[in-house]
């Protein structure tokens, strides 16, 4: 059976779309100069409503299905009466979930306030599902003032810094990934150091000479010797000490202050270091 | 029919896959790779341009919505090449057999973790931390997750990608197979 011209057109077609991706990639490594590619923002651009459109629908399934199995079984006078304990527990849960925003979002506005420069939240859409980088997705962008490198932050402290922004959302580097970098020191003796992320959830504080007294717990702050993050935030708590000496390094774990894995809602600094004066109640 | 079938299977699971990483509902999840299981379960049938267009188009729907990585491709360029060898190699050889398929599976889900490892060398982008013992222990990872994964996945994709039997009076290639 000889094969068809179809079949014939194959691997010129495979050949064809396998450049056309080694190109993508090639656009996209040369942009890794720290820069904002042309290409990033088009993808970001279609990036927030596919996302915005996916939790939609896979919610709105998720809805249909809970509605099917809660009511499944039910008969008669049961049936009422569970109905109506399941709403009544149904609308505790909804209470119960609006008090915890309601707590998130007076803590966020606290923070506004007091950070001292322009300022917008942000609700957290996506995550990096690739075991390699920690980066998240939000839903603020250029239309909102977001720009590249800007820094976030939570009331609980530093979240991480933009590294992509598209019209509508914005790609957020977490201290955590392998390739961030802050200038950090100790709070207790101020030696400075570099938080270093290790693509898991703590962090390393590189630098740290043996010579100098580290203890489990002690709060870990930006140096601002980086120029990128002001000085002063927390970014975490030492979680456990390797103690080093006079020729050898301390090796310091640090758990960041910011419960990195389950965001919900992020305030974007709409100014850079040199602009931000941090205020003496934010800075920890 | 069945182009519309593969593409809402890939928005719907990819964006659910986004959801549920978001939410981080299970320990591991993010080295559970639904497009690769796609890929393969499509791939399994000796129809070039199936495999390699689902493959382009699910590594394509993880690069914009989950990957939001620093190699824009990397995971359409390994999916693409691995539905195109692997149905080609489906031409030779029969590998629907439930076992050997999950075979398959895992030495695929090696072969992508290993793929998209290098092509991050190759553009010299490798992200910290990735060593050729941490490609090893994710590439395990990804395996087992992935092997899990398509035990429940492929007997969902049996049922919605489902073919209509053979009809020699309609004409068309059997497949050519050695066994």
């Amino acid at each position: 059976m000889k094969p068809t011209e179809s079949q014939n057109r194959a691997p010129i077609v495979f050949i064809a779309l396998l450049v056309a991706q080694l190109l993508t990639m090639s656009l996209h490594a040369r942009a890794q100069a720290q820069q904002q590619s042309l290409s990033r923002t088009a993808l970001l651009a279609v990036l927030y409503p596919l996302q915005k459109g996916t939790a939609w629908v896979t919610s709105g399934i998720g809805g249909v299905w809970y509605g099917y199995l809660n009511l499944r079984g039910v008969r008669g006078e049961n049936q009422r009466l569970q109905a109506e304990i399941n709403r009544l527990q149904q609308e505790r849960m909804l209470v119960q979930e609006e008090v915890a925003a309601a707590r998130r979002y007076r803590e966020l506005l606290k923070l506004k306030e007091s950070v001292g420069v322009p300022s917008v939240a942000a609700t957290v859409i996506g995550r990096d599902g690739n075991p390699w980088y920690q980066q998240i997705v939000i839903d603020q962008g250029l239309i909102a003032g977001v720009r590249l490198y800007q820094i976030v932050i939570t009331p609980q402290g530093v979240v991480g810094r933009v590294v992509g922004v598209g019209p509508t959302c914005a790609i957020v580097q977490l201290i955590t990934d392998g390739t961030s970098g802050v200038g950090a020191m100790l709070s207790d003796s101020r030696v400075n150091g570099e938080l270093k992320g290790r693509n898991g959830p703590q962090c390393q504080l590189a630098s740290i000479t043996g010579l100098v007294n580290v203890r489990e717990g002690e709060a870990i702050l930006t140096s601002g010797l980086e120029g990128w993050y002001p000085k002063g935030m927390l970014l975490g708590y030492v979680s456990q000490v390797q103690l080093g000496s006079g020729a050898a390094l301390h090796q310091i774990t640090v758990q960041p202050a910011a419960q990195l894995d389950r965001l919900e809602e992020v305030l974007v600094l709409l100014a850079k270091p040199p602009d931000i004066q941090i205020t003496e109640s934010v800075k920890k | 029919m069945l182009a519309l079938r593969i593409f809402l299977a890939i928005l719907i699971f990819t964006g659910l896959k986004s959801i549920l990483l978001k939410y981080r509902v299970l320990a591991g999840f993010n080295y559970f790779d639904f497009a690769l299981i796609l890929t393969v379960h499509q791939s399994l049938h000796p129809n070039l341009y199936r495999a390699m267009f689902t493959g382009a188009a699910s590594g394509l729907a993880q690069d914009l919505i989950q990957g939001v990585s620093k190699l824009m491709g990397a995971e359409s360029f390994t999916k693409t090449f691995i539905g195109y060898v692997l149905s080609v190699i489906s031409g030779r050889f029969r590998l629907e057999n439930p076992l050997v398929r999950m075979f398959v599976l895992v030495v695929c889900s090696a072969v992508n973790s290993w793929t998209y490892a290098f092509l991050h060398l190759y553009f010299s982008v490798v992200p910290q931390g990735m060593s050729v013992k941490q490609v090893g222990i994710t590439c395990g990872w990804e395996a087992l997750a992935n092997f899990l994964g398509a035990i429940v996945l492929f007997p969902i994709f049996d049922r919605i990608f489902k073919e209509a039997p053979y009809d020699p009076t309609r004409g068309g290639d059997l497949p050519r197979r050695k066994f």
